[in-house]
């Protein structure tokens, strides 16, 4: 039996893509089981730290190809006071980039001058990325003076999965750094963001790293963080609006994501039968969720209503998973969820589904880059009035004559030069909004199609009418790519912002969504992961659903 | 993209602006965005018949063609058999040259030539020939489109992944980015992140 994928109309809702959790395609995920597949190399090549914590570290891997990636890191000892997770601080506890390549020692000083500068800096197409991370006030000091007095950190971590916190992770040709075309052709780059996690892989290390230098500066008896410890800790990130508008703005990527993770979940439910052992499995990732679950931590009570009801409906889903029906198992548990838990229960459900399924759904994460090319066809105005009454017939709920439907408008901040959400009514600057207005924009393309010639060519009616060319060019696309468009409005009062990023960063494999209001968040990324030096030993993909109640109380 | 949409470009033509400076940079090709998006006047509507007639000129005889413009109905007519081919008083042709290649394939090469320059695509690779250097970064020329069989010499350009732009370039891009941007406000302070920094607190 073949399922059909779940419709977009069920799937592309803020909602329902606001309670998206990682999966075994997400980006950081997909990374790893590359790294390990095909057996990269790293090593700490340069580790030149004073007592205080400044100086230069850099880490290199090596693919199987034989190519080196070097994560060149500046470690500056920042005073409290200049410490700001604030896209627009202009110093940091660390700064680093990926560099392509062995970085000499005069890359190193060239680089050591501009890289700390981040966004104001003069970088070149020779590094892939750009970043900086902040030490996490509450527990880098602690753990640090745990260290020194010779004991565990555990009671410190407890509080605070990871010691720094990145807060921008620039890729893809911001601020001088290498386009993204020069890597893309690379396998080990093929995966959206690949270099960008690659980095935050690599940087990961040094935190803890830095710590146990710390220590040992202090007191010679001090002790390094055992290796369990150490792997609960993940590098936290500070995020917010300024990536919301990506998936909006990628609609193609936006399908592919979207569709692969689809069409895992179907590929499951198509499953006649399974094993004893598989189930076991799947109900091991239950509870693995359902402690991943307790231990999530946030001050948001929105959030925390989500967790609690993802607490409640991960309980429903162990008791009804004490026995399997012999037919098409996989997709009465399906079924059943859908009937019995929220959409957050919904949608960690069918992250547990796919879960242990690898070799059965491990090739979708293939379909799942490639870039945003697409040139609209040759068509008339009667084509492209047919093709959005087919694929837009969701716009028509929407009536943008209310204040409600229009009240927000995004655009970019003069100050941050990043994507802001503003409040249209409230506040000036709506005149200089940014097009993610796709809902309003498709029925007032829809309105002006309808007064002209069906037989017209829909190029003549762009050229004479461009301000309709980028819907039309969505709408050739949605044509195609049917989890192209997000089905809300993203102006609207009630639009929780959260759920783009959300989505977003499950896709990259992020976890822990501490949301810190209705327009930024908080997150973990490679909690649990091993560390690069780790990788040949252990396992690349038994990490993502990690939870250890008895490390960590 | 954002000094198109801050030169008064409309947000699909400011995409497409984004596109055709990126094509341009990365083949090393210099980049003379500022004059054609500062130089309002250059926008002319045409009429419908001349379009049939696979060529296009601007109306008024003090008018150029822009060429974004251009180039975005050239892209959007494909390899359509009545697409204009000859385009009159075009401004900075060069900037057409990113729409054709778009349009063209190994199947379907075409060439583009102003004033001295011959440049032949197959949408990857380039054939350039230019008797005047001058000719390459003309303000204004007519322009003729059409197909050609594949060359069989080897090409002379291809993308190289990273391009330059003059600081003065830039600055001028720059400058007209900025005019999108909404500047600080109480109110914006308010809703804008929606968050304050507490990085202090963990």
């Amino acid at each position: 039996m073949k399922f059909s994928l779940r419709p977009p109309d069920d799937v592309m809702r803020l909602s329902v893509m606001g309670a998206f959790c990682q999966t075994r395609l997400s980006f950081m995920r997909v990374l790893l089981r590359r790294i390990k597949k095909e057996q990269w190399q790293f090593k700490r090549t340069v580790w030149q730290m004073d007592k205080s914590g400044c100086g230069v570290a850099v880490y290199q891997a090596t693919t199987a190809g034989g190519r080196d990636y070097s994560l060149v890191v500046y470690a500056h000892n920042l005073p409290a006071e200049q410490r700001s997770d604030r896209v627009i601080a202009t110093a940091w506890d660390a700064t680093f980039t990926l560099f392509d390549g062995v970085p000499s020692t005069t890359d190193i000083a060239r680089m050591q001058k501009q890289v700390p500068l981040q966004e104001t800096g003069r970088n070149d197409h020779q590094q892939l990325v750009l970043s900086r991370a902040n030490r996490s006030a509450r527990v880098f000091d602690a753990v640090v003076s745990a260290l020194a007095d010779g004991r565990q950190p555990t009671k410190e971590i407890a509080q605070n999965a990871y010691l720094m916190r990145t807060t921008a992770v620039y890729g893809n040709g911001k601020f001088g750094i290498a386009d993204r075309a020069r890597i893309s052709s690379r396998p080990e780059f093929a995966q959206p963001f690949a270099a960008e996690m690659l980095a935050v892989f690599m940087f990961r290390q040094f935190p803890p790293d830095l710590a146990e230098h710390l220590a040992a500066a202090r007191t010679p008896t001090a002790v390094k963080i055992d290796a369990d410890l150490r792997r609960y800790l993940g590098i936290g990130n500070s995020t917010g609006l300024g990536m919301a508008p990506f998936i909006v703005n990628h609609p193609i990527l936006l399908h592919r994501w979207m569709a692969a993770r689809e069409t895992a979940l179907a590929r499951v439910r198509a499953l006649p039968d399974t094993t004893p052992e598989v189930q076991n499995q799947f109900i091991g990732f239950i509870i693995k969720a359902q402690m991943q679950a307790k231990q999530w931590r946030t001050a948001d009570s929105g959030q925390q209503q989500k967790i609690n009801r993802l607490q409640n409906d991960l309980q429903k889903l162990h008791s009804h998973c004490q026995t399997f029906v012999a037919q098409y198992p996989w997709d009465a548990i399906y079924q059943w969820g859908e009937k019995n838990l929220s959409i957050d229960g919904r949608e960690a459900l069918t992250a547990l589904l796919i879960e242990p399924h690898g070799e059965l759904i491990d090739d979708l994460s293939a379909g799942m880059g490639g870039d945003e090319t697409f040139i609209i066809d040759e068509c008339s105005v009667g084509d492209m009035r047919n093709l959005i009454q087919q694929h837009y017939d969701w716009i028509q709920q929407t009536d943008f004559s209310t204040e409600e439907q229009n009240a927000r408008f995004w655009y970019v901040s003069a100050e941050k030069q990043e994507p802001r959400l503003g409040e249209r009514y409230l506040q000036p600057g709506a005149e200089l909004e940014l097009p993610l207005t796709i809902m309003r924009d498709m029925k007032s393309f829809a309105e002006a199609l309808a007064q002209q010639n069906d037989s017209m060519s829909l190029a003549l009616f762009l050229m004479k009418q461009p301000q309709y060319r980028r819907v039309a060019h969505r709408a050739q696309i949605a044509a195609c790519f049917p989890y192209s468009e997000i089905r809300d409005n993203l102006i609207s009062a009630d639009m929780l912002p959260l759920d783009l990023l959300r989505c977003k960063l499950s896709f990259f494999g992020a976890t822990s969504f501490d949301p810190r209001s209705d327009r930024w968040l908080r997150i973990n990324m490679f909690q649990h992961a091993p560390y690069p030096y780790e990788l040949a030993a252990l396992p690349a993909d038994e990490w993502a659903w990690c939870a250890d109640e008895t490390l960590i109380h | 993209m954002q000094a198109a949409r801050g030169a008064g470009l409309e947000w699909g033509l400011a995409e497409e602006s984004g596109r055709t400076a990126y094509w341009l940079a990365a083949h090393g090709f210099p980049l003379l965005f500022s004059a054609v998006l500062t130089a309002r006047d250059i926008f002319d509507v045409v009429d419908d018949e001349e379009l049939r007639c696979g060529t296009l000129t601007p109306k008024n005889s003090d008018k150029v063609l822009c060429p974004l413009v251009t180039g975005t109905y050239l892209s959007d007519c494909g390899k359509s058999p009545h697409a204009p081919r000859r385009f009159s008083r075009l401004a900075q042709p060069l900037l057409l040259l990113p729409f054709t290649a778009r349009i063209a394939t190994p199947e379907y090469c075409l060439r583009q030539t102003w004033a001295s320059v011959e440049c032949i695509t197959d949408g990857t690779n380039l054939w350039l020939s230019k008797e005047n250097e001058l000719d390459l970064t003309a303000t204004m020329a007519d322009v003729l489109i059409e197909t050609v069989p594949l060359p069989t010499t080897p090409p002379i350009a291809h993308a190289t992944q990273h391009g330059e732009i003059s600081p003065q370039e830039w600055d001028k891009l720059k400058t007209l980015a900025a005019t999108i941007w909404v500047p600080e406000s109480e109110e914006s302070r308010k809703f804008g992140a929606g968050g304050a920094d507490d990085s202090k607190n963990s």
